[in-house]
């Protein structure tokens, strides 16, 4: 096999494993917790700060 | 706008305005318009987000993936096919998985699971309940003839189990096995076996589909895909470390090595001159767009009643590239890997080619039984295709359920009971007229092929023009794990909308005469296309039924 088809190989199933590999260290690591992305997450009443009382 | 007439002309519209609310309303449940529709009584729902995940990813991995896949890029000079099947991946295939999700759960949201229901929440026309009857009839029908596939997968392991699938080293005896196992010669051949294995196995896989089915989303369909996706993957790997350790198994042809196997699937044939001139060949970008098309269960019917069932803060970016990844994963890694280096090391590089069934129903047989400890291999394969197949069913039988039980009000013993009689009526038909697979045939061209690029497309510009990329995106980005690239909003408007037109039509020119030719000479194409017409208009006339009740509910909530 070529160069060319060992690059091939390595990027297309090296590639489609890490990205799942990725992908499923975030699902599993966010199981518990809640990020937000959107606008529409954020609530301008709620802060970061532990509650007071 | 859509938004305004969407509030303006839902009487229930008042509930909504939770959705503005702070965080706090949402901590108790923000589903104000669940029980105004649901009849049945308690709602199914997803128990975790892995579940969902693996239930997406099992509805889309299937036997195109180890064997049609493989097959394709094999034909289309290896590598060559890889550019336009990643470049269709992201114009195509993610972002209308993506868009798929984010409809499915906003349908969710009020109050609907069934795609005549996401349809017609999300667009307030007479019409959209209607368009939404592919969605119903896409994933139906293709289960009546999946579900014959699946049971062919289950005979073959327990063949390989048992040991009786030995047939000798000559490609001919395989075939001819395959020929008899479906009753190709003639109409009515697969019944003529008696309660033999075949038939056995297809009863098996009806019980355990509709066992499986009755038990719900969690219990059933969740669980399964919990346990039965890492179980495909193990056998997959187990079957890729014996394809990969092979050496050169036959001292007489020294060619037929490992390496050489993978450059058969992967290397660049000729070149960056023979690259070059493979992109130039429009008939492998079409194969490319459609391979991911169908391989990723886009315009199936099936994401968008599986996302439906998710809580409103539920994520569902990450989930729904997951879902993708995993798709891609056993495609490329697993399937690319196996199924064209396998057949090239016992059968050189002419044996290295054929369709989903030439390859895995008569050329890896062949493959295993050439092959050390091939019993035990090939007992693996057809097994790991049997849960790819299952997984799939399953997801198939889903979105008609919801819609018999939030538009009619049966419950799951009802709805599980009619969607029974139905598929049962069409795999009958499909299992009768198996002379040259006609019916089957019939049914994956009209319904599993041209259904599912006419969903796709209506699906795509309902999210892209109708319910618009602003309110997508707020779905999308309610709870995301994550950030949705902002080019996605562009694409999903206008690229992808006129790439599946493209490719649609191109493909449609390639293959409407053969299949209109098909229809005029052949009776049991004729039958099974008529079949198919009348489960559309019981379903069409079920949706006016449901959409009625759906009205009065909405004027007694209001």
């Amino acid at each position: 096999m070529s160069l060319w088809g060992w690059l091939i190989l390595g990027m297309a199933v090296g590639g489609t494993t890490g990205f799942l590999a990725w992908c499923l260290l975030r699902v599993l690591g966010n199981q518990d917790k809640h990020h937000l992305h959107a606008t529409t997450d954020l609530d301008p009443r709620q802060t970061d700060r532990e509650p007071t009382d | 706008m859509a938004s305004n007439l969407f509030h303006r002309d839902v009487p229930w519209a008042s509930h909504l305005q939770l959705e503005s609310r702070p965080e706090k309303s949402f901590a108790i449940d923000c589903r104000p318009t669940e029980n105004a529709f649901m009849s049945s009584g308690k709602k199914d729902g997803w128990g975790s987000s892995l579940g969902v995940i693996l239930a997406v990813t099992g509805s889309a991995v299937g036997l195109g993936n180890f064997l049609r896949f493989p097959g394709l890029a094999a034909k289309y000079d290896g590598a060559a096919f890889l550019i336009p099947y990643f470049i269709a991946l992201l114009l195509v295939g993610l972002p209308i998985a993506w868009s798929e999700w984010a409809m499915g759960r906003f349908g969710g949201q009020r109050g609907f699971n069934s795609c005549p229901g996401i349809f017609r929440a999300i667009w307030k026309s007479r019409a959209s309940p209607y368009l939404g009857v592919l969605g119903l009839i896409v994933p139906v029908v293709i289960y009546m003839y999946y579900l014959w596939i699946e049971s062919w997968c289950l005979g073959y392991a327990l063949k390989y189990l048992t040991g009786s699938l030995s047939l000798g080293s000559e490609k001919a005896a395989y075939t001819d096995h395959f020929s008899s196992y479906v009753g190709i010669a003639a109409d009515g051949a697969f019944f003529h076996q008696g309660l033999a294995l075949p038939v056995l196995c297809l009863l098996a896989c009806v019980a355990l589909n509709f066992f499986i089915i009755y038990r719900g989303l969690s219990g059933g369909i969740e669980k399964v895909c919990l346990w039965g996706m890492p179980l495909l993957v193990l056998c997959a790997l187990f079957v890729l470390i014996r394809v990969l350790t092979l050496g050169t198994p036959d001292p007489a042809h020294p060619e037929r090595n490992v390496v050489a196997g993978l450059a058969q699937m992967w290397d660049l044939r000729g070149g960056v001159p023979g690259l070059l001139k493979s992109l130039a060949n429009a008939e492998m970008w079409l194969a490319a767009a459609g391979q991911i098309f169908f391989s990723l269960s886009v315009g199936f019917g099936v994401i968008i009643n599986y996302a439906s069932y998710l809580k409103k803060r539920d994520d569902i970016a990450l989930s729904s590239t997951t879902a993708v990844a995993g798709n891609e994963f056993c495609e490329v890694s697993l399937g690319g890997l196996i199924t064209i280096p396998a057949a090239f090391l016992f059968l050189g590089a002419a044996g290295a080619v054929g369709g989903t069934f030439g390859l895995g129903f008569q050329t890896l047989p062949l493959v295993f039984d050439r092959m050390p400890a091939g019993q035990l291999f090939g007992f693996l394969w057809f097994f790991l295709l049997f849960i790819a197949a299952i997984t799939s069913s399953l997801s198939m039988l889903q979105p008609a359920i919801a819609f018999f039980e939030e538009g009619l009000g049966l419950g799951r013993r009802g709805s599980v009971s009619l969607l029974g009689f139905i598929t049962l009526m069409g795999t009958g038909i499909v299992v009768w007229f198996t002379k040259d697979l006609a019916a089957l045939d019939a049914m994956d061209f009209w319904v599993g092929s041209f259904g599912i690029f006419v969903l796709a497309t209506i699906q795509t510009l309902l999210y892209g023009w109708v319910l618009g990329p602003k309110r997508g995106r707020e779905e999308l980005e309610r709870g995301a794990l994550l950030p949705i690239p902002r080019i996605f909003d562009f694409v999903i408007r206008y690229v992808s909308p006129v790439f599946l037109m493209t490719v649609f039509i191109l493909w449609l020119h390639q293959s409407w005469a053969s299949n209109w030719q098909a229809i005029q000479t052949q009776p049991s194409v004729r039958i099974a296309l008529v079949f198919v017409l009348a489960v559309i208009i019981l379903f069409v006339l079920l949706i006016a039924h449901a959409v009625r009740t759906w009205e009065a509910r909405e004027r007694k909530t209001a």
